[in-house]
């Protein structure tokens, strides 16, 4: 599935859950089937991403030539959200992660929970797109 | 006792909303009754023009209502003269206004201002800056939410070389009334004047800054039910009139000399309203302070003590809910922490269901490092609020807290 498909299945299942209660519903349920994902390998000041409102942080490594993108935060919403973008970016190629941009979050019905700067959300592609940019360039 | 249903309908947000929307961040801001719009519309449709120096009846007439506004500001908060009320954007102008412009004279090297951790970070920010320009010290007095403000600590960092002593007329992120009384005559007692910031104070009860004997006083005005954009800043003129001036431009100026040491400047309180001042919005807090004097501020003051009281009470019995800052004397500003769930989560789920809380540290870092939490969730009252949205408050809380809270907990 290529980025913007897989973004498109998730504006697509975000439409089938109805009111904004049951997305959050299915964010929090994302975050807490990730169990006791607390890690602290993830859950490092070097990968926090600095916000206001809840902590988040964001790990990117490379593994076999390919992105793997892990995140975490303190707030349940935030955490589910952050899965996905993680979903969504990892096991691609460092050229296919800047092949098109993130937009599925605009398209999910929480437009203006999601606008807030201090949920930090946007951060998190830019910083895997920073970090498959610098893989590139390694590679040149 | 007015009647909230009746109180209500003056609100048009709160009286014609389709959706469910029970507003409880009033802290934040408050909702407007239609007396407030009226005034903002009434200016811009009959009454527009500048203030100050106009020669036709249009501009003598708009001057008059703005210097009128100043007159009611003057009474509402108790002040000798019109001349010790500047109009500013807000608390935060007002506070900056003050730390540069009276630190420019006073705050000497080697100085200091005192505030508290219980401050906003505009009642921290503009002082730090002021300390770091002066090569002064800002020293910070704590507090407990057993015990309030440490007196002993504040007698202690009080001294000779103190400028100003900043503080708080409420906490806006936990609620807690600092004894301002007191704080005031130890100041006094070593010829420190004292600024009180009453964003969070003014709103819920008769201020008088004569009685209170404060030096300085500031307030926003669309805390007050009153317009955004508009604040009050009280100064005796004791000290304004020493004062240098903050912002420089029209209105203020006296005569322009060759160089800025060589001018002259009006007298207070146009020394510091430089520029067009935003008359509509004075107007509108103007017409917001005449409401709640119809009201009365005492009727305002009993009614947002009892639902306070019955919404502490009411969020006390929820398990798993911790609220801070009960054992004081507090505005009806409630901060709660839930066990394993962040509030974010909580105040994004109330948000869902049409409750508008607050989460995060409130602009008050100092306050959640002292409680040793990263935020909280903030319900924030008022006399239009009701116990039965209290009732579905606590509804709510129970209900995220029983479907996500243990699972939360068991996770982290």
């Amino acid at each position: 599935m290529t980025l913007d498909e897989q973004q498109e299945e998730y504006v697509h299942l975000f439409s089938m859950l109805g009111d904004e209660l049951d997305r959050y519903d299915y964010l929090l349920n994302r975050a807490l089937s990730e169990g006791a994902a607390f890690d602290e390998q993830i859950r490092q000041d070097a990968n926090r991403i600095q916000g206001c409102q809840s902590n988040l942080w964001v790990d990117i490594t490379m593994e076999a030539g390919l992105v793997k993108v892990r995140c975490d935060s303190d707030a349940l919403i935030v955490k589910g959200l952050a899965g996905m973008i993680a979903e969504l970016f990892s096991g691609r190629k460092p050229e296919e992660v800047l092949s098109t941009s993130m937009w599925f979050l605009d398209e999910i019905g929480l437009g203006q929970l999601l606008g807030e700067r201090r949920i930090g959300l946007g951060k998190i592609a830019e910083e895997i797109r920073a970090y498959a940019l610098k893989q590139l360039d390694k590679s040149e | 006792m007015f009647d909230v249903n009746e109180i209500r309908q003056d609100f048009p947000l709160l009286a014609k909303s389709n959706e469910r929307l029970i507003y409880l961040d009033n802290a934040a801001t408050t909702q407007k009754p239609q007396a407030v719009i009226d005034a903002l519309v009434r200016f811009y449709t009959e009454q527009n023009a500048n203030v100050h120096r106009g020669t036709y009846p249009q501009s003598t007439e708009a001057t008059k209502l703005y210097e009128a506004a100043r007159a009611s500001v003057r009474d509402f908060i108790g002040a000798a003269q019109s001349e010790e009320i500047v109009f500013t954007k807000g608390v935060t102008e007002a506070l900056n206004l003050v730390a540069s412009s009276f630190c420019d004279v006073f705050l000497k090297p080697g100085g200091n201002v005192i505030a508290t951790e219980l401050e906003h970070h505009s009642n921290l920010l503009p002082w730090q800056a002021a300390c770091w320009k002066k090569q002064g010290q800002l020293r910070l007095v704590p507090f407990t939410c057993e015990d309030g403000l440490d007196l002993t600590a504040f007698r202690d960092v009080l001294d000779e070389k103190t400028a100003i002593v900043a503080i708080t007329g409420a906490s806006n992120s936990i609620g807690i009334i600092p004894p301002l009384k007191e704080v005031i005559r130890l100041a006094h007692e070593k010829g420190v004047p004292v600024l009180v910031d009453g964003a969070q104070s003014i709103q819920h009860g008769r201020t008088n800054v004569q009685e209170l004997d404060c030096d300085f006083f500031c307030f926003s005005g669309h805390k007050l039910y009153g317009p955004m954009g508009v604040g009050v800043l009280y100064g005796k003129s004791s000290y304004m009139e020493r004062m240098a001036p903050y912002q420089s431009g029209g209105d203020m100026i006296d005569r322009l000399g060759t160089a800025w040491l060589d001018n002259s400047y009006q007298g207070l309180p146009h020394r510091f309203e430089a520029g067009t001042p935003n008359v509509a919005d004075v107007l509108g807090l103007q017409a917001a302070i005449h409401y709640l004097q119809d009201i009365s501020l005492e009727g305002i003051a009993r009614c947002e003590r009892e639902l306070t009281a019955y919404a502490r009470e009411h969020l006390g019995k929820i398990p798993g809910l911790c609220l801070f800052g009960a054992k004081q004397p507090c505005v009806p500003v409630i901060s709660f922490v839930a066990e394993g769930m962040h509030p974010f989560d909580i105040s994004t789920l109330l948000g869902a269901r049409g409750i508008a809380t607050r989460c995060g540290e409130h602009c008050a870092q100092l306050v959640m490092r002292r409680l040793g939490v990263e935020g909280t969730v903030r319900v924030s009252l008022c006399f239009y609020n009701t116990r039965a949205e209290v009732d579905a408050l606590c509804d709510e809380l129970e209900w995220i807290l029983g479907k996500y809270g243990r699972r939360a907990h068991d996770t982290r």
